[in-house]
């Protein structure tokens, strides 16, 4: 097998397991961000309900 | 490297980027190392990303610190951050080990290959012999020599008595430069005992098991825990049992790193060396190890020539089986007296083990210089007699230096005259190591 062709065989692999590094991390920030977005929520409902018991 | 790479190649056709790269000859070595530290990017980034999101909205809602605390605890948040971020960093982990094995099976790149030549008996073997083989050439030699040495031809009755004189102050010379090779040849030999790493590696252990087996160890075990002598008791013994168990194994250092990672020595000379970096800087932060010590397999891994710093600093590990026999009340002390530098060797250093072996470091420093004695309190003048010393580049083991650069300045005394350590007047260490 030639150097090039070597090469090439090598740089194709890198770039398939960067792929799967970047599809997979999308995915864990996409849970991340789910997991923030649940958590803001929670408090600004806190907040809405010690601003309601103001008005009771 | 799969079978299947012809097909994976088949497969990615429809991948545009990919195949312009391929196609263009890019170095792999140099793209795998881009690709690597993009990873390391990307991961800092999304633990950054996550941290700054529930600060600002901790920040901008508008509770109490408490009702931000109770919910957090109620949701688990900081939790489930940390498992993501071990997530990702388990992804990019494996991915690196990938990207390692395609460098190293794949066949003939244009990565170094360390002393391929050696490790394969080609070439330079023949250079190199055994210990045996040494020993006869020397006795060949010697052969050889009183052969070849000129002699006094003796001739019955023939003698003057100048000649004679002669002959008696030649054997004489010849002796004394006798006696003189045989010192030389003694000497050398005790040079190389001294500086068998195994032999001196076992010198550090003994020492050190002599002085946490000692009373003043135990002394100040006692203050660590309050006073209690029981527990002190036990966790002396424990520490020499850690001490008197661990396993001794010695690598070259060009191997060093790939042992830490658990890869074998006849694949590590196909991995380039800066790909082993990269992952030992992802785990620890650090970019490589001098040696190290795996508390699972209780085994301490250390140069293959004398290094009594890194020894000491492994059998120390091993003492307290890396933070397994660490007192929380040291672990606290720590904790609180770390100061950041504001890199990654933060995450590596502010670990209690690696605080305690370093202290541990500066005790022996501190005996060896004549700055502090043994059972003397730690003051305000050994502090500046050791900044005078930090102050003067090169007179200090990294060890040290990285202790007094990330430790507190005002915790160093809780440190020193509340933690055990392995110091011990009696025992005279520092000479004996």
């Amino acid at each position: 097998m030639d150097k090039y062709q070597n090469n090439k065989e090598k740089v194709v692999e890198i770039e398939r397991i960067y792929k799967e590094y970047l599809d997979q991390m999308n995915e864990l920030k996409k849970a991340q961000n789910k997991l923030i977005d649940d958590y803001i929520y929670k408090l600004e409902e806190k907040k809405k309900e010690e601003i309601m018991k103001k008005f009771d | 490297m799969p079978e299947s790479k012809a097909e994976n190649l088949e497969v990615k056709k429809g991948s545009p980027i990919i195949e312009s790269l391929a196609e263009k000859n890019i170095n792999p070595e140099l793209l795998l190392k881009q690709r690597i530290s993009e990873m390391q990017d990307g991961i800092a980034g999304f633990e950054q990303d996550g941290i700054s999101r529930i600060d600002n909205a901790n920040n901008s809602v508008g509770l109490t610190a408490e009702d931000v605390e109770k919910i957090k605890s109620e949701e688990g948040i900081d939790k489930q951050r940390v498992d993501n971020l071990g997530r990702a960093k388990a992804i990019a982990n494996k991915l690196i080990a990938m990207g390692m094995a395609i460098m190293a099976f794949s066949g003939a790149g244009n990565f170094e290959k360390v002393k391929h030549s050696e490790m394969n008996g080609e070439g330079l073997v023949d250079e190199f012999l055994t210990e045996e083989e040494m020993q006869r050439e020397i006795q060949e030699d010697k052969k050889n020599r009183s052969i070849k040495k000129p002699r006094f031809i003796k001739q019955e009755g023939g003698l003057s008595e100048q000649e004679r004189r002669a002959i008696e102050e030649y054997e004489k010379a010849k002796d004394n430069l006798d006696k003189f090779n045989e010192k030389i040849a003694e000497e050398e030999k005790e040079r190389k005992r001294n500086d068998d790493p195994k032999i001196s590696a076992e010198r550090v252990r003994n020492v050190f098991k002599f002085h946490i087996g000692s009373r003043e160890y135990f002394d100040k075990l006692k203050i660590e825990f309050g006073g209690d002598a029981k527990k002190a008791k036990d966790v002396q013994r424990e520490r020499l049992k850690y001490l008197e168990k661990v396993k001794v194994d010695f690598a070259k250092m060009e191997n060093m790193n790939g042992r830490f990672l658990g890869i074998p020595d006849d694949i590590n000379t196909h991995i380039p060396p800066w790909l082993l970096k990269a992952w030992i800087n992802f785990k620890l932060g650090i970019n490589g190890v001098g040696g190290f010590y795996n508390p699972l397999e209780e085994k301490v891994t250390l140069p293959d020539y004398r290094n009594d710093g890194t020894a000491q600093h492994e059998f120390l590990h091993a003492s307290t089986k890396a933070n397994v026999g660490i007192t929380e009340k040291a672990k606290k002390i720590f904790k609180n007296s770390y100061k950041k530098i504001g890199s990654k060797e933060d995450r590596y250093l502010s670990n209690p083990t690696e605080m305690l072996v370093r202290k541990q470091k500066l005790d022996i420093l501190m005996v060896e210089r004549g700055i502090k004695k043994y059972g003397e309190k730690f003051t305000e003048k050994h502090y500046e007699e050791l900044m005078k010393l930090y102050n003067e580049k090169g007179t200090l083991s990294r060890d040290v230096r990285d202790f007094i650069k990330t430790t507190k300045p005002e915790d160093f005394k809780k440190i020193f005259n509340e933690i055990a350590s392995n110091e011990d007047k009696k025992s005279n260490f520092v000479e004996q190591v």
